[in-house]
């Protein structure tokens, strides 16, 4: 398409695309495809002027020139690009509410200009009154709410005939009430979209075979296979198999639902245990996205327990302002005065100014690639002095490598490694995909017919292959529980491989078979997180990992961290984190594999990575969308930043408003005044509110995403 | 003598004022009214983009322009002291 460069400075462009005016369906087409491209930092599509203003990372070079060289050889109308829009955009909420505000201003302004005195002042009456109405209701039901103060303001000046003050408290009003709906939704919504766990690919069941195909192509009747640890991604009825759900998604509660078949699942609830064959009854988009809606809109967790402190504070405070108002009445019997005292209304910043930047850093911690489900998250981090971080996946790297296959005397090392792909194809563990990778690397052939591996939590899996009983697992189960022999021949091979390479012990019909060793390198910026998180306040950091104790002090001291638990099992790591809990501390829990999920649920606040099994991810507080560990370093000080504003929120509204109190009572501004001021600065607070909290310019990641 | 207008008229836009305010002709008008404020509405509308856009450039002009001058600053004070190692 044909671009223009209006405009060029340093991180900055404003680009003219040769249209009058941009739909909505363009607009998401162009605002998400310039989405993908590297370094741009923020983009905003001007629909009504056909034009795009683009914000660059200063820390990407070129990325100005890139992303010309990409507009100009684009189409709006290119699939691929549209593809890329989610099925629910927030334009449409955006432009709403941007039309309202449109309407209210110039309707004002135009009844201050146009409207003849008399009818002036009938139209401001008849706007009034739902605001007189919803204060007299509120009223009634003995609730002190801001909205009584508000109409008793109203009220004063239309009963004063001061009908310029009560148009412009009007005025002021609904334009808070439309901006603070606005950003409410808006946030609601860029939640909601981010929380939309992108299923991209499922499998798909006709008849005796099992395809993978991308969700878009699942339509009602057909059937999908839905394994343990993953989400179901459409709403249908089990027509085989038997699990354990976990409905968090839908219902808040954690404890896992049995399903059978002739029962329903829900779009967004995650298998614990089991796997199901579904038959899809619902495909839309907006079902899953809708129900997301509304669980953050009805989740109690969504609120920081500072915000809901300072509501409560707040609403005891409603009475008190009556009480200056008739106080100050009485002592200067000044109807004007008085009124004065109502306009300033101390509830206003922190109803609406709190939520707001609650909702606004969360946002924020989006742009960052992490997902925060509550506002509550953000400030137990602020709070939290305890880190337990599980290991394969989160300290290490999410792709661990088979470096060795050591195979027992008589044995070939390709049968081997094949033998076990096939078995561990079926589980989504790090380590199980990495001898699935090395297999296909080495080009071995999968086939060897076995049966369905049975997975024992955190020790390896047993399956029955070509007659023979073959396990794979960690040494502990191997040998310890499975009595594995070894031949005399073998036993040095037993010692033969580094020690910081995690040992996978094989045994066919009781005998060791192999031995595969993998390495799993911790993240390269690991050390500098773990030290930089010491900084910050999380001085009490531990390492648990089902893996050997040998391999767990290697890792644990190449990154720095002290305490460490090896050969640990699901339940410990949850049991662990329920002790430094109630030793007082506050505990955040990051990993990413279905062994995690008790711990998760049990830490104050449970992160998982994006690597991670679906169902720690459903599980967990908040999740973080990239493999990098810094992300932990921006999230806390988000949280740290996030509570600062809070109480900077706090004080300011109280000062302002404490001043503009003053100001009334000593008669140095009028009621009209009074208000306006107060509105200014209430909406001036929320502006700021909804500002970045970790400032641009900074190159936050030093290493790829 | 006012009163007695005032009256009167009343009582004409009240009966017969009504009837015209809604008859189907000025109806029709309203169509054209209505549309022709929502135009004027997203001429306005349109009109803040424009200056969303300004704003956007001139923030970002500025930031380019405080950088230039504390680059300044700091090459005076190089000369004045001696670059430091």
């Amino acid at each position: 398409m044909k671009v223009k460069v209006l405009h060029r400075a340093k991180g900055q462009m404003q680009l003219d695309l040769a249209c009058r005016r941009l739909g909505a369906e363009d607009a998401d087409t162009l605002y998400y495809a310039l989405g993908e491209q590297p370094g741009i930092r923020s983009v905003s599509v001007l629909m009504r002027t056909g034009q795009v203003l683009l914000r660059f990372d200063p820390c990407v070079p070129g990325a100005p020139e890139q992303t010309l060289r990409f507009l100009r050889g684009a189409s709006l109308s290119d699939p691929e690009l549209k593809k890329l829009v989610p099925a629910v955009s927030g334009r449409a909420t955006n432009e709403q509410y941007k039309e309202e505000i449109g309407s209210l201003i110039m309707a004002r302004v135009a009844k201050r200009l146009l409207l003849p005195a008399p009818l002036r002042y009938a139209w401001t009456i008849w706007n009034g009154l739902p605001f007189i109405r919803a204060g007299l209701k509120d009223l009634a039901q003995k609730k002190f709410s801001a909205e009584i103060v508000h109409a008793s303001a109203i009220l004063a000046s239309l009963l004063t005939a001061d009908f310029p003050t009560a148009g412009s408290i009007i005025f002021l009003t609904k334009l808070g009430e439309i901006l603070e709906e606005w950003t409410y939704k808006k946030s609601v919504d860029d939640l909601a979209r981010s929380l939309a766990l992108n299923v991209s690919k499922v499998w798909r069941v006709e008849g005796e075979t099992t395809e993978l195909v991308s969700l878009g192509q699942v339509r009602v009747g057909e059937r999908i296979h839905v394994y343990m640890g993953n989400v179901i991604p459409l709403d249908g009825v089990v027509v085989e198999g038997e699990a354990m759900v976990n409905q968090s998604a839908l219902t808040g509660e954690s404890i896992p639902v049995h399903k059978e078949p002739g029962l329903t699942v829900y779009a967004g609830t995650a298998i614990d245990e089991g796997d199901l064959v579904i038959e899809v009854r619902e495909t839309s988009g907006q079902t899953r996205y809708d129900n997301i809606v509304k669980f953050i809109e009805r989740s109690e967790s969504m609120v920081a327990v500072t915000q809901s402190q300072a509501e409560k504070l707040v609403s005891r405070l409603i009475p008190y302002t009556f009480g200056t108002a008739a106080l100050t009445w009485l002592l200067t019997r000044s109807v004007t005065k008085a009124a004065s005292v109502l306009m300033v209304d101390f509830s206003c910043a922190i109803e609406v100014a709190m939520p707001i930047s609650v909702l606004s850093a969360m946002r924020e911690a989006g742009a960052h690639h992490i997902t925060v489900k509550g506002g509550k998250y953000l400030e137990l981090i602020s709070e939290a002095d305890t880190v337990v971080f599980d290991k394969t996946g989160t300290l290490t790297r999410s792709v661990p490598t088979v470096e060795a296959v050591l195979p027992m005397a008589g044995r070939d090392e390709n049968d081997m490694l094949a033998l076990a792909a096939d078995l561990e194809a079926h589980f989504p563990h790090s380590l199980a995909s990495a001898v699935v990778k090395a297999a296909r690397d080495r080009g071995l052939d999968y086939g060897v017919p076995h049966s369905k591996p049975e997975y024992i939590v955190a020790h390896g899996i047993v399956s029955i292959a070509a007659g023979q009983r073959v396990v794979i697992g960690s040494h502990h189960f191997v040998f310890d529980d499975e009595n594995t022999r070894v031949r005399p021949e073998d036993e040095e091979k037993l010692h033969a491989l580094p020690l910081r390479y995690s040992q996978l012990y094989m045994a066919i019909d009781g005998e060791l078979a192999a031995i595969i060793g993998i390495d799993d390198p911790i993240k390269p910026e690991t050390r500098q997180v773990v030290r930089r998180l010491k900084q910050a306040g999380l001085r009490n950091i531990v390492m648990m990992t089902g893996d050997s104790e040998r391999t767990a002090a290697a890792i644990a001291e190449e990154a720095g961290i002290d305490r460490f638990f090896a050969e640990v099992l699901p339940e410990d790591k949850a049991r662990f984190v329920e002790q430094e809990k109630s030793a007082g501390h506050r505990v955040i829990m990051i990993g990413d594999g279905i062994n995690d999920s008790p711990a998760l649920s049990a830490a104050d606040v449970g992160i998982a990575m994006k690597e991670g099994a679906d169902i720690a991810r459903e599980i967990a507080d908040i999740t973080l969308s990239g493999s990098n560990l810094e992300q932990l370093i921006a999230l806390k000080e988000l949280s740290d930043r996030l509570m600062g504003r809070m109480h900077t929120t706090g004080t300011l509204g109280i000062a302002a408003n404490g001043a503009i109190l003053l100001a009334g009572i000593l008669g140095l501004v009028t009621p009209g005044v009074a208000a306006l001021l107060h509105n200014t600065s209430t909406i001036a607070l929320c502006l700021r509110n909804m500002t970045e909290l970790i400032p641009d310019e900074r190159c936050y990641y030093n290493t790829e995403d | 003598m006012t009163k007695g207008w005032a009256f009167a008229s009343g009582i004409v836009v009240g009966t017969a004022g009504l009837s015209v305010l809604t008859s189907k002709l000025v109806m029709k008008g309203y169509k054209y009214l209505f549309a022709g404020a929502m135009i004027a509405r997203d001429r306005i509308m349109a009109d803040s983009e424009k200056v969303q856009a300004a704003v956007s450039n001139i923030t970002a002009e500025a930031k380019e322009l405080t950088e230039r001058y504390y680059e300044k600053l700091d090459k005076e004070y190089e000369e004045e002291n001696g670059a430091e190692t």
